[in-house]
């Protein structure tokens, strides 16, 4: 614990409004009222606490009983005002984001527009002139719901409805903050965008909401990172991202998470690929206490492709059940899955997937691949793919292995020099290169760093 | 039948019990009480504990069991059948002319060894040799057993379901049912160092319509070597459940196969365990053929309990117009440096649907275990649904695993390869999918098994319109895209 390199907290004084603990209806109301938000959308809130409170905790999965619901504050709003420039923002959350190391890419302008989010606000956004002039429209959600209503009301919540699942139910009703990110038709964002959550206060849950809407013939590659520090209590993230990618267009969102090991991250990410669209869920989950996380892609349009990659670490009581979710619904239809996954110590990694062949699909083709690697005896690792084939022209493969670090393998580049702990990295690094390398540069330094930070004393 | 062999009706065994055609959703413990009449006491103390068990239990619900997802219960079985409360209507003796029963593998073969028929919860038969009984072999009913041989039943029955410590002990209602009600059963011993050369076969087959609960012990002892042909057939038109569960404890370096053959007619809902306890050094390997019910749930488990034990579950599984097979075969390594190797290939056609759920676990302490799982699945026609689940749970890293999944149709390219030498497509197409199910067939490789596999796939060939098989084109028009 004392590794976490985030694990400082601001002062927890100074917030301009807190939901206190617990959850009601008149909460939700409250959230809504405060955001002076349209009926609509208040109403949308409540329907969805009502379906929280009736769907069931997941049988499956990890072990969520420790998640204490009525010690979360469901919403925190920082006292500033959003800055226009990071020189604006308050000192402390300046800080906060220097230690992080992200105005270095914001400054030297590697991204073509930035939004920072702390608690349930975010702080700051900027995105680049032209691509302003070109009508690309990147804001924190709160925003884009007044300033672009329409096609907000249009999009929002089809992806994932409000009764989706218990934690997407309770996202719908709660959300604030996350990123929206309108690209018109034939815009192509030649480099990342980029957004950064974290969580600083305890028992914070955060519940942002990022809708992404790619108009046809568009392209955008969104990133974000989060992190939390630690506290003795738990916290609770609970996002919900919903990306609509319509013809000929594509989508690249890339997530590196690194949580503090108390956090519950259980997340709901579904896209849309129409016809002939791409999507791409590049995935890095590091840290957390349980991670349930499955990014999706319902290919409903002819010749959509979608593609999962992702990469799980999960140190000393730590449960890492990540995996994807591939829905042909329509012809000719592709999908690639390449999971990797790291257990150490009393972690747990699990592989969950789904790759479902509709019937009407005719000639989709999926491929998933699964290695997951263990650095000691003490660490477990599961695979539970699940495909369901409608359809008879479908061609459909899975290949999973499970290795160790091997003594032979250790040996041999001992033998060469390499003492254990730069050898065992070596080793990880050359497993997860088929992932770090679809990462921006800053992003696949950051993964590996992370990684070599959760291995240190990795071989007992 | 040679004339050397001993033959015993059911007047030879225990007298049989007052049968009561209570359902098998309303079981009582009266009703069980009545079942298990004569039967010694701890017998009959566990049949009321399971019962106890039973009460408490629901049947499964596929939302809330993962181990369900795929099949729903309510739709697939129906529990309201009673327990078949009639003797059967024919008596077979297994000569030749009385076409009242079957002709099961094993008799087809003509050997002399040991058979045991069940026919409508009664052990109408029980044939062995006089050669194997000297070796002190015992093939007999169940409850003849738990009289006669009682410190193995008692020692073994129930130990691999829920009666026992292990894996089982929180086993749904359809397994509680059977430890509770079992209704006829099957008991084969091979002591140690007694190695049989041909198989004993297990007949079970149903003419009336009602619950069916089967039940077979096997045990084999140390350096003991057997096979067991496990048959299900059944008469046309009769609409029942069987619930059968299946024990084969394999003690330290025995070697067992158990093939077991799903023939049923239509209208047969089949639940079936068959779990075999692997000790020290054992060679295991379970067979399953899977061609003929309504629905068939088939779980052949294997618990690796011993150090250098080696399991091989093999499946061969053909669905047609309205069947729904889900096969789950389970490993599990308890003991370090045992082997195993799951190998499953079905085809299916028409409306059918199957579900390949497999799962192997290997515990923390298996160090040294080698595992591998594998499904091929070939989807012929238009309607068919299958799905695979191939899991994986490891505990252990110092290990070796892997799977692999692959669902498609029969290749163009192979057709085209075949067609191009003067093979007329039809012929071209059987061949094909002969020779995709001819990898796990090699793998059986017993007596008499391969032909009747064969025969079933032979008979869903020549019932399907061959100029309606779904190829894949896909390569093949791959290549032409590259050529120009």
């Amino acid at each position: 614990m004392s590794d976490y390199k985030f694990g400082w907290s601001d002062s927890d004084e100074g917030y301009a409004f807190t939901s206190g603990t617990g959850l009601t209806r008149e909460t939700v109301a409250a959230i809504s009222e405060r955001k002076n938000e349209p009926s609509w959308m208040r109403d949308l809130r409540l329907r969805a606490f009502d379906a929280y409170g009736r769907r069931p905790m997941p049988n499956w999965g990890s072990d969520l009983s420790g998640i204490k619901f009525e010690d979360i504050f469901y919403y925190v709003e920082a006292s500033e005002k959003q800055a226009n420039s990071w020189e604006e923002l308050p000192p402390e959350i300046l800080e906060t984001y220097e230690k992080l190391g992200i105005p270095q890419a914001e400054r030297e302008r590697l991204i073509a527009g930035v939004a920072a989010q702390y608690e349930s606000t975010v702080l700051y956004h900027k995105v680049r002139e032209d691509l302003e002039e070109q009508g690309v429209v990147f804001l924190d959600t709160d925003t884009a719901l007044h300033e672009h209503e329409d096609i907000f009301r249009e999009h929002f919540a089809t992806v994932i409805p409000a009764n989706d699942n218990k934690f997407a139910a309770l996202n719908t009703a709660v959300w604030s903050g996350g990123s929206f990110i309108w690209i018109p038709e034939g815009v192509k964002v030649d480099i990342p965008l980029q957004a950064y959550f974290r969580i600083n206060k305890q028992n914070m849950g955060q519940f942002e909401r990022t809708l992404i809407i790619a108009e046809p013939g568009s392209y955008v590659h969104y990133v974000e990172g989060c992190t939390a520090p630690i506290y003795s209590s738990d916290s609770l993230h609970s996002a919900v991202v919903e990306i609509i990618v319509k013809e000929g267009a594509r989508v690249r969102y890339t997530t590196i998470q690194n949580w503090s090991n108390n956090v519950y991250n259980l997340v709901t990410k579904r896209a849309v690929a129409e016809k002939n669209a791409t999507m791409e869920w590049i995935d890095g989950n590091i840290g957390s206490k349980v991670t349930m996380k499955y990014p999706a892609v319902w290919l409903t349009g002819e010749g959509a492709k979608g593609e999962v990659l992702s990469v799980a670490y999960a140190n000393d009581g730590q449960h890492q059940d990540a995996g994807a979710k591939m829905v042909h619904a329509a012809p000719y239809t592709t999908s690639n899955i390449l999971s990797k996954s790291i257990s150490k110590g009393t972690g747990r990694t699990s592989y969950r997937g789904l790759v479902r062949i509709e019937e009407g699909a005719h000639h989709a083709r999926s491929a998933v691949k699964c290695d997951a690697l263990m650095l000691d005896d003490t660490s477990r690792t599961d695979t539970y793919p699940y495909m369901e084939i409608e359809q008879e022209d479908a061609t459909i493969e899975h290949e999973a292995t499970v290795s160790k670090v091997s003594d032979d393998q250790l040996f041999y580049m001992q033998s060469r020099g390499i003492d254990e702990d730069e050898a065992t990295a070596m080793i990880v690094r050359g497993f997860i290169e088929p992932i770090a390398r679809e990462l921006p540069m800053e992003y696949s330094v950051e993964l590996n760093r992370l990684i070599a930070l959760e291995m240190e004393g990795a071989i007992g | 039948m040679t004339t050397s062999s001993l033959r015993s009706g059911p007047e030879k065994t225990v007298a049989p019990v007052d049968r009561v055609a209570v359902p098998l959703d309303a079981l009582t413990e009266d009703a069980v009480r009545s079942l298990a009449t004569g039967e010694p006491d701890w017998l009959v103390d566990r049949r009321l504990a399971a019962t106890k068990r039973y009460l408490d239990q629901s049947w499964p619900d596929s939302r809330k069991d993962e181990f369900w997802r795929s099949t729903p219960f309510a739709k697939r079985f129906d529990v309201s059948h009673p327990l078949v409360a009639e003797a059967p209507a024919a008596v077979g003796t297994d000569t030749e002319g009385d076409d009242a029963l079957p002709g099961s593998l094993v008799a087809s073969l003509e050997l002399s060894t040991a058979q045991v028929r069940i026919v409508d919860g009664e052990l109408v038969e029980v044939v062995v040799p006089t050669a194997l009984a000297e070796q002190g072999v015992v093939v007999t009913d169940l409850r003849t057993a738990a009289e006669e041989h009682a410190d193995l039943v008692r020692e073994h029955l129930g130990s691999l379901t829920t009666s026992g410590e292990g894996s089982g002990a929180d086993e749904d209602r359809t397994i509680t049912v059977n430890d509770a009600a079992w209704t006829a059963g099957a008991f084969v011993y091979v002591p140690a160092e007694v190695e049989l050369s041909d198989p004993i076969g297990v007949h079970v087959h149903v003419t009336r319509d009602g619950a069916h609960l089967p039940r077979v012990l096997a045990v084999l002892g140390h350096h003991a070597k057997a096979t067991i042909y496990l048959e299900h057939t059944s008469d046309e038109g009769v609409s029942a459940l069987v619930d059968e569960v299946v024990e084969v404890v394999a003690q330290d370096a025995s070697q067992v196969d158990l093939v077991s053959l799903h023939e049923w007619a239509d209208g047969i809902g089949h639940l079936s365990l068959q779990k075999i306890a692997a000790h020290r050094d054992t060679r295991v390997r379970h067979a399953a053929i899977v061609a003929g019910g309504s629905t068939v749930r088939l779980r052949p488990e294997c618990d690796l309990l011993g150090p250098g034990a080696d399991v091989r579950p093999l499946g061969m599984y053909y669905a047609d117009e309205g069947q729904w097979f889900d096969l789950q075969p389970y490993v599990r390594h308890i003991a370090p440096r045992a082997t195993s190797d799951v190998f499953y290939k079905g085809a299916l056609q028409g409306n059918s649907r199957t579900i390949f759920r497999g799962n192997i676990f290997v515990h923390k302490d298996a160090v040294g275990t080698a595992t591998d799982e594998n499904n091929k699945t070939l989807l012929l026609t238009e309607g068919a649904r299958a799905d695979a689940t191939p899991f994986l749970e490891i505990e252990c890293a110092d290990i070796t695993a892997g799977h692999g999944s692959a669902t498609g149709q029969l290749d163009a390219r192979h057709l085209f390869y075949l067609e191009s030498r003067g093979i007329p497509r039809p012929q071209a197409l059987r061949m094909l999918v002969h020779g995709f199910f001819g990898e796990i067939l090699r793998a059986i490789d017993l007596p008499g098994v391969e032909e009747r596999a064969l025969s079933h796939i032979e008979a869903e060939l020549a019932s399907t319109d061959l100029d309606n098989l779904g190829i894949n084109d896909a390569a093949l028009r791959g290549e032409l895209r590259g050529e120009l």
